[in-house]
């Protein structure tokens, strides 16, 4: 069986996903980066293999995030993509006439506005994390809420309590407030979700046109609050697909796909074995001028793969030159 | 006295070369880093915008160096910049530094220069400044048509870094440079090296950008992330409306050149703004009209955080996309600007251009064989 491996190494979760040639995905898993991407790769990497049929083979790789270049040296990757690309290719996998694309992951939310089946328009949130998945995942902690169980929390308020959601910091001082005032839980929960979609709407979305059909994906489209809040704030549809949660790693697969099978060229990844191959990224500060860049060195078995982080290039153009001369 | 003055792109070459003709002993700012814009910020207002953080940078930096005097900008008009000398005299004055601010105001741009020659007991050969004016601006403008020229062509580089480090030399080479004859071999020097690093330009760029906004974020590349050269390195072939030297050619100067393309530029803005609003907001939606008009594939516009001329600008570019169906990228900065969140951001948008490109050309979207 030929398969596409999408890597997708974000902030919260790393997620890894093999898609079939009738673009179905075939095994997916979503992780918890938890501050070291290599060696969550290396182990979703095993573990995905442990799905897999016999017969798998992977025929191409590629990777998005925002880890996207350390997995993609890691795995020697076919595609390096960013994730706005990732995910508006994933939602038009799901939804060839989709016009909107909503995604809110763990740090970041964005926007992607297609028309004809192309990006045509993006924005992504600049400067506030609020009404991203980490905030959630807070305030879900705070109030002694599973994360899972938030969303049906807030469905079962008969009304929404109204919470400043401009900001992380006012957020939960409001939400602190109502509860000392006396509101119930699930009344703080829904209102939570209203604001954060008056927020996303408010800031993210501010001057692009929503147009149906809307696909809502990222980790936070698990939450039925906030689905329900972008429903009754934009009286329209919205379309959570089934692999919500995976959507940048699809796309990631979709595009490395593009970049080898569909174009005749064979993927250039460095297989299963790099799961267990010693990885490591050193970082030192470069005094070659006063710029100061920290460096970044990726090594796999002591061998240096690439550099990064230098402005001059001399790291990132010297090294590779060094390695392949050797 | 020892005198200094502030950053802004590769202008200093002139400027240095400008105060020590005239007798002064000359301290250049170390170049821009984190440091300087540490040092800058930690003294700054908060909501002051990154230019004025970074000059405190160097100023602070050039004293440590031994500068006792800076020379500096004045100005009117709605953008901040014009205050700015004042602002920063009071605080490095509330350091308790010794050190004279020199604020050069357009109508008394030579009298303060006179002033400050004669203050150290030299006098200005006055019939020696105009050919000297002329050749420090030469200078200048040698520089910026080679980066203008690196902008353009980046793409076609044959080894990713190669153009910047030519520039850089470049830099080098004209700052040492003391004679016309000596600017005219760097000149050749450099045009030879262009050569090599360049791959013949046969296949044209796969995009043409335009970079417009405010002038110090455009020109100084040690604050810009590097916009330019990150859109080049990504393949595009990259056009910026503003320069050191063209700012000298459009306010200090008169140029006929310049007179005309600013005329012709304001008439670009007629539709969308009834005046000018400080700074450069007025050029940067005239601009994004010009680049337009010439066929470019987007636009990217730069600004630091709570610059006012900008802002109005960005109000209005929508607009001027929706009218001319030209993608506009806004990249707002200042200390806390993450690099990861601007290259997602510089690359998803080369991405979608060269889709809205390929599909215009009657190319199929997306297409993977995978699931299709």
């Amino acid at each position: 069986m030929r398969l596409a491996l999408g890597v997708d190494v974000g902030s919260v979760s790393t997620n890894l996903v093999a898609v079939d040639e009738q673009g179905r995905v075939q095994s997916k898993l979503y992780l918890r980066t938890q501050g070291n991407p290599i060696r969550v790769v290396q182990e979703g990497l095993k573990e995905l293999k442990a799905t897999l049929p016999p017969d798998a083979e992977i025929v191409a790789c590629g990777t998005t995030g925002s880890g996207r270049r350390l997995a993609g040296h890691l795995l020697a990757a076919d595609s390096v993509k960013n994730e706005i690309t990732a995910h508006a290719m994933a939602a038009l996998s799901v939804n060839p006439q989709v016009r909107t694309v909503f995604e809110i992951g763990g740090q970041d939310s964005k926007i992607i506005i297609l028309r004809d089946g192309v990006v045509v328009d993006f924005a992504m949130n600049t400067i506030c994390a609020a009404g991203t998945g980490s905030f959630l995942d807070r305030q879900a902690a705070r109030l002694g809420v599973h994360i899972s169980e938030l969303g049906d929390l807030a469905l079962s308020a008969k009304q929404a309590t109204r919470i400043a959601g401009r900001c992380a910091v006012f957020a939960e001082s409001d939400m602190v407030h109502k509860q000392q005032m006396g509101h119930p839980v699930a009344e703080i929960v829904r209102g939570l979700c209203d604001a954060l979609v008056r927020n996303y709407l408010g800031n993210v979305a501010k001057g692009k046109d929503i147009e149906p059909p809307i696909i809502f994906q990222g980790g936070v489209a698990a939450n039925k609050g906030i689905r329900q809040a972008f429903v009754s704030a934009l009286q329209q549809e919205i379309e959570v697909p089934e692999h919500y949660d995976v959507m940048g790693a699809l796309g990631a697969a979709l595009l490395a796909e593009r970049a080898t099978v569909h174009r005749g060229k064979a993927s250039s990844w460095r297989g299963f074995a790099v799961a267990d191959a010693d990885c490591q990224a050193v970082s030192h500060d470069c005094n070659g001028c006063s710029n100061c860049c920290e460096v970044v060195e990726f090594r796999i078995a002591n061998a240096s793969i690439a550099c990064w982080g230098d402005r001059c290039g001399k790291w990132s153009h010297g090294k590779v030159a060094e390695v392949a001369d050797s | 006295m020892r005198v200094t003055f502030p950053h802004m792109g590769m202008t200093w070459v002139g400027v240095k070369h400008l105060l020590a003709e005239v007798g002064f002993d000359v301290v250049v700012p170390p170049p821009i880093t984190r440091a300087t814009l540490e040092l800058g910020s930690k003294h700054s207002p908060e909501f002051i915008c990154l230019p004025f953080k970074v000059m405190i940078g160097n100023y602070l930096q050039a004293v440590e160096a031994g500068a006792e005097a800076i020379f500096m900008l004045g100005g009117v008009g709605p953008c901040r910049l014009g205050y700015y000398a004042e602002v920063q005299r009071e605080i490095l004055q509330d350091l308790g530094l010794q050190v004279r601010m020199i604020v050069l105001e357009r109508d008394n741009f030579v009298g303060e220069i006179y002033q400050a020659v004669k203050s150290i007991g030299k006098k200005i050969a006055w019939h020696k400044l105009l050919p000297l004016v002329r050749f420090c601006l030469a200078k200048v403008a040698y520089l910026d048509r080679l980066e203008a020229q690196l902008l353009r062509e980046r793409y076609g580089e044959r080894q990713a870094g190669s153009c910047s480090q030519l520039l850089a030399r470049a830099m080098q080479l004209v700052d040492q440079a003391s004679t016309w004859t000596e600017l005219k071999h760097v000149q050749k020097d450099i045009d030879l090296h262009l050569q090599h690093i360049l791959l013949p330009a046969a296949a044209g760029p796969a995009l043409r950008i335009g970079i417009i906004g405010e002038i110090y974020m455009l020109i100084e590349s040690a604050v810009n992330f590097g916009i330019g050269e990150r859109l080049g390195e990504l393949g595009a072939s990259v056009s910026r409306n503003m320069y050191g030297s063209t700012w000298v050619r459009e306010h200090l100067i008169p140029d006929w050149r310049a007179f005309f393309n600013a005329r012709r530029i304001a008439r670009h803005c007629r539709p969308y703004i009834g005046q000018r609003v400080g700074g450069h907001g007025f050029e940067s939606i005239g601009y994004a009209v010009e680049y337009a008009r010439r066929g470019y594939d987007g636009l990217v516009q730069v600004l630091p955080l709570t610059c006012m001329p900008e802002i109005i600008a960005k109000s209005i570019l929508p607009t001027v996309s929706r009218d001319w169906q030209i993608p506009i990228l806004t990249v707002t900065l200042d200390e806390h600007a993450g690099e990861a969140g601007l290259i997602t951001r510089l690359e998803a948008f080369v991405d979608m251009l060269l889709e809205r490109k390929n599909l215009r050309a009657g190319g199929k979207s997306y297409a993977p064989s995978f699931g299709s």
